[in-house]
């Protein structure tokens, strides 16, 4: 039975990223077709005996930091060179499947192929943190314009205090390190893109869209007479780059005989976590629209289903490029056409796909795509393209086969 | 989602530089002055305390800090601290409040980088004074001013055993002498001077109150005693920039006279001072190497993470030995640790030398080879990146020809424009007669500066990266410690290089990154530093003028 080692920055029942539920998923999945799988998380905090490793459940819990975060760098090397080297040597996997190094350090590489010379080494990338010091956004610090190029010499504009000289030398020390990866996979072609053209060797890069849990189609919402597809959601954080005051706006600008019948539900999270002057950006905006608005709050992935099943489309509206949001695959599995921003990760997984694309960061452009998607006949022309399948999965499986083979 | 928060925070949380900084630590005649600046968001206060931990009095001067603000984007107020104190500098501390209500402190040491150094206030109630004096190896060079129009050339110096009469002389006009005097301009021309006497029975300093200088003014016999007496080597920086901070060497008149200073500048900088050395080994270096690299730190010792990674891809371990010299004695902690974290992260073996002194670039080299274990030498900068392999055999190759001397490589900034491709001797308007290095096609983009010409015959090449045979780098002594803080060692010795006969070469093949000016201050130097290197541009150009000018009539 071969064998394969997850190593996520997190675990997914304690923090719900994009990337560690991505790659529990896999990890799932993988489990499900007979690999023999562990699975590693890096958690906070000290542990039992300040030993490296706790367990919670089937899974290892790694107790380490990152010390660095301008080189994504660790001086905590012991966790890493002696503890998880011992361990992977014990388990000796087939193959080491990375999905982060945040909060670990990027001289997780090399500490990996030191210890298992021959494995392979598969690096899974979900944003752009190796090039963007900008929280891996892609968006300027300042003006939170698009960026679509890491330029040294712009990057020391976003951040002065570092000069172009030094986001050269942060660049070539991850590449270093990224030289010990056998494969990469990106869930997007336009990530994959922007990091080949940043310095990955093409060839190693494979576009892979994440896996997700099955999920049952549900039928749209039934419609009274007369009565049009005027039911919209916002799942996802509500923080700047998500760009839900762009959607409120949207509806500000509607016509009024269509607002008063349209209804936005934002099922989102941390909104109390945000700085004092996007909340009250927010909350004016709120105020205005609060006659078709509600705020529902997170969400468990249990009641997901329930939740989208509830609106007619789903609006994605992010500032940022994003790499393949989790919603757009979960959309179109249950069956929910989406209205999203025409950059990045958003345009190239719903153009043509599975619903309508606006001018990002515009209100007035968003606005218009909502009066043509309340329509009922352009809401039953993309339900129609949604496709319940998931061809990733047997994607991965050949890749994972073939690494071990 | 969560972790992208917490990332974004702390990205913006390290992403802050130090909320203070000290730039400069210079002793006065009767303490210390400490320059540096502060962000006001955060830090309240700053004092300083004595070895009890006790605040010293002290004067603080608030100066606007535009260049940290431009360099950061967080406003930045500056100060300058003097303090009145008998205790030695490694007692005190600088103590720092923040914002939040802790404090911080920071160790003090002296570094006389940019310091203004106090000039006394001209009194009008003499007509002559000796400001202060400079002792270092048994010369005296004495300096201020006397309103004689420039006309006393003999001066008299008086000390409790000898008279000496003997001396080089240097006349100048002070614009301050100028602005006490406004109504006396024919007095105030040429007010100023600076002598050089040589007296051998000072090997340590004299008292202010044993030098006396006589001379006539007007008739009359004066008799002009020293304010202060300075060491010289008690705090090299500060001492040049008291020898050095009035001089205009961009006017002709003075730029001939700069030979003055010769003697005092090598006294401070002495060539032999003794150092002690430390070897730190790291992995398991090659058993015998066919090649060692030798690369001097200063400033910044971040640079080894960078390099070492590096090499792990472009270097071959098991034939190059890499040999890292610390030439900062106040990072040897620092550096250590570093260093033990970097064998565990690239497993690239290397060695660390650290000295007890700071020695400047060129005798820090001459270390490092002192300790190399191969023939062929790569000397390198800490802020150099090889581009990809193969580029140490490459140069190699073309060490291999029995002609030649040193091979340098082209080396690139950051956005791919040409840093080095060989260099030139140039005029400079402001200093006539001098040849100064000139780095020919400097941020062309490499598409402009194109040539099909692997190897071409090149007489001037930056130290920056070279690589020469162990053997001519010792049969010609090395990098001469002459030139003080670094400045035409590497000119020098290509030219002493090929007067044994040798060629020197550069490879235009060979490309390697070299982030230029890494390891420099926020704030530009001062005069002085300029002037020292005019002053090693005279050195240079004494030894040398007659192959530049060949060289330029060549072209």
């Amino acid at each position: 039975m071969k064998k394969i080692v997850f190593i996520s920055h997190g675990h997914p029942e304690l923090s719900k990223g994009g990337a560690e539920v991505a790659s529990w998923n896999l990890y799932q999945l993988l489990l499900k077709n007979g690999y023999d799988c562990l699975y590693i998380a890096r958690t906070d905090g000290a542990s039992h005996g300040g030993s490296t490793f706790s367990s919670r459940g089937e899974e290892v819990l790694l107790h380490t930091g990152m010390s660095d975060w301008f080189n994504l760098s660790t001086s905590h090397l012991k966790p890493l060179f002696s503890d998880l080297a011992e361990l992977l040597k014990e388990f000796a996997p087939d193959v080491v499947h990375i999905h982060h190094y945040a909060h670990i350090g990027i001289e997780l590489f090399p500490a990996v192929r030191r210890a298992l010379p021959n494995a392979k080494i598969v690096f899974t990338i979900h944003e752009f943190m190796a090039m963007c010091m900008h929280n891996g956004q892609m968006v300027k610090r300042e003006t939170l314009k698009l960026c679509s190029k890491a330029v040294e010499a712009d990057c020391h504009k976003c951040f002065p205090s570092h000069s172009p000289g030094d986001f050269f030398l942060r660049k070539h020390y991850v590449q270093d390190q990224f030289s010990f990866v056998d494969d990469f996979v990106s869930p997007s072609q336009f990530l994959a893109d922007r990091y080949v053209a940043w310095g990955l060797p093409q060839e190693k890069v494979h576009v892979i869209e994440n896996v997700l849990p099955t999920l049952t189609p549900v039928a749209p919402r039934a419609l009274a007479d007369g009565e049009k597809r005027t039911k919209l959601a916002f799942f996802g954080q509500v923080n700047p780059y998500k760009g839900l005051d762009i959607l409120l706006k949207a509806l500000t600008l509607l016509p009024h005989e269509l607002r008063s019948k349209v209804h936005l539900d934002v099922h989102g999270a941390n909104f109390d976590m945000q700085t004092n002057d996007f909340k009250e950006k927010v909350e004016l905006l709120l105020n205005e629209v609060e006659d078709c608005v509600d705020l529902r709050g997170p969400y468990e992935s249990e009641q997901l289903s329930s939740r989208m099943a509830e609106c007619d489309w789903v609006i994605i509206p992010s500032i940022w490029w994003e790499n393949s949001p989790v919603v757009i695959q979960e959309a179109i599995h249950i069956g929910r056409p989406l209205i999203g921003s025409n950059i990045g990760g958003m345009k190239e997984k719903i153009d043509g796909i599975a619903g309508i694309t606006f001018e990002a960061r515009s209100a007035a452009s968003l606005a218009s795509a909502i009066v043509k998607a309340v329509d009922p006949d352009v809401f039953q022309y993309w339900h129609e393209k949604l496709s319940n399948q998931q061809p990733a999965v047997e994607q991965h499986l050949q890749f994972i086969e073939a690494l071990c083979s | 989602m969560n972790k992208i928060k917490s990332i974004a925070r702390k990205l913006l949380g390290k992403s802050a530089p130090q909320p203070f900084r000290i730039d400069s630590v210079a002793q006065t005649v009767d303490g210390f002055c400490i320059v540096g600046w502060y962000f006001t968001n955060q830090i309240k206060r700053i004092s300083v305390l004595d070895a009890n931990s006790k605040p010293l009095a002290s004067d603080i001067i608030d100066i606007e800090r535009d260049d940290v603000a431009a360099a950061t984007g967080q406003s930045a107020k500056g100060f300058q601290i003097t303090v009145t104190t008998a205790c030695a500098i490694d007692e005190l501390m600088l103590s720092v409040q923040r914002e939040d209500g802790n404090s911080l402190t920071s160790r003090l040491t002296l570094m006389g980088d940019v310091v203004p150094v106090e000039s006394e206030k001209i009194s009008t109630k003499s007509r002559f004074s000796l400001e202060y004096v400079i002792a270092v190896d048994g010369h005296l060079c004495l300096i201020g001013w006397v309103l004689d129009g420039g006309a006393t050339r003999e001066f008299t110096l008086n000390t409790n055993k000898t008279t000496y009469t003997e001396h080089s002389s240097f006349r100048y006009t002070r614009s301050d002498v100028n602005n006490a005097f406004s109504n006396e301009p024919s007095v105030t021309a040429n007010a100023g001077f600076v002598l050089v006497f040589s007296a051998p029975e000072f090997t340590s300093p004299p008292s202010a109150k044993d030098v006396k200088l006589q001379l006539t003014l007007e008739g009359k016999s004066e008799v002009l005693v020293a304010q202060h007496v300075f060491d010289g080597k008690a705090d090299p920086m500060t001492s040049v920039q008291r020898l050095l901070n009035n001089w205009q060497s961009a006017s002709p008149s003075q730029l001939q006279q700069g030979d003055i200073f010769l003697p005092i500048l090598h006294g401070i900088y002495p060539a032999n001072v003794s150092v002690d050395i430390s070897e730190h080994t790291y992995g398991e270096p090659s058993f015998s190497p066919s090649v060692s690299v030798i690369i001097p730190l200063y400033g910044r010792i971040d640079f080894m993470r960078y390099q070492l990674s590096n090499f792990g891809r472009n270097v071959d371990k098991n034939t190059v030995e890499v040999i890292y010299v610390l030439d900062d004695p106040k990072l040897a902690d620092e550096a250590r640790k570093l260093a033990s974290e970097l064998e565990t992260i690239t497993a690239f073996p290397f060695k660390l030398i650290v000295l007890s002194r700071n020695v400047g670039f060129g005798r820090a080299n001459n270390i490092g080879v002192e300790h190399a274990s191969a023939d062929t030498l790569l000397l390198l900068n800490s802020d150099i990146l090889p581009k990809n392999k193969g580029w140490i055999e490459s140069l190699q190759e073309s060490l291999s020809k029995p002609t030649a001397g040193i091979v340098g490589a082209r080396l690139l900034f950051e956005d791919d424009t040409i840093q080095h491709d060989g260099m030139a001797p140039m005029r400079v308007k402001e200093h006539p007669g001098l040849w100064f290095n000139d780095h020919p096609k400097k941020g062309w983009p490499k598409h402009i500066a194109y040539t099909n010409q692997h190897e071409t015959e090149c007489q001037l090449l930056t130290a920056a990266c070279w690589m020469l045979r162990k053997e001519d780098f010792v049969a010609v002594g090395g990098f001469d410690p002459v030139y003080v803080l670094g400045d035409f060692e590497d000119s020098d010795l290509c030219l002493k290089v090929e007067a044994l006969g040798k060629k020197n070469v550069i490879r235009h093949d060979i490309e390697l990154y070299h982030l230029e000016r890494q390891s420099q201050n926020l704030v530009q130097p001062g005069r002085w530093k300029h002037n020292v290197t005019v002053l090693n541009a005279m050195t240079y150009n004494n030894r040398w003028k007659d192959q530049l000018r060949a060289m330029t009539e060549k072209v």
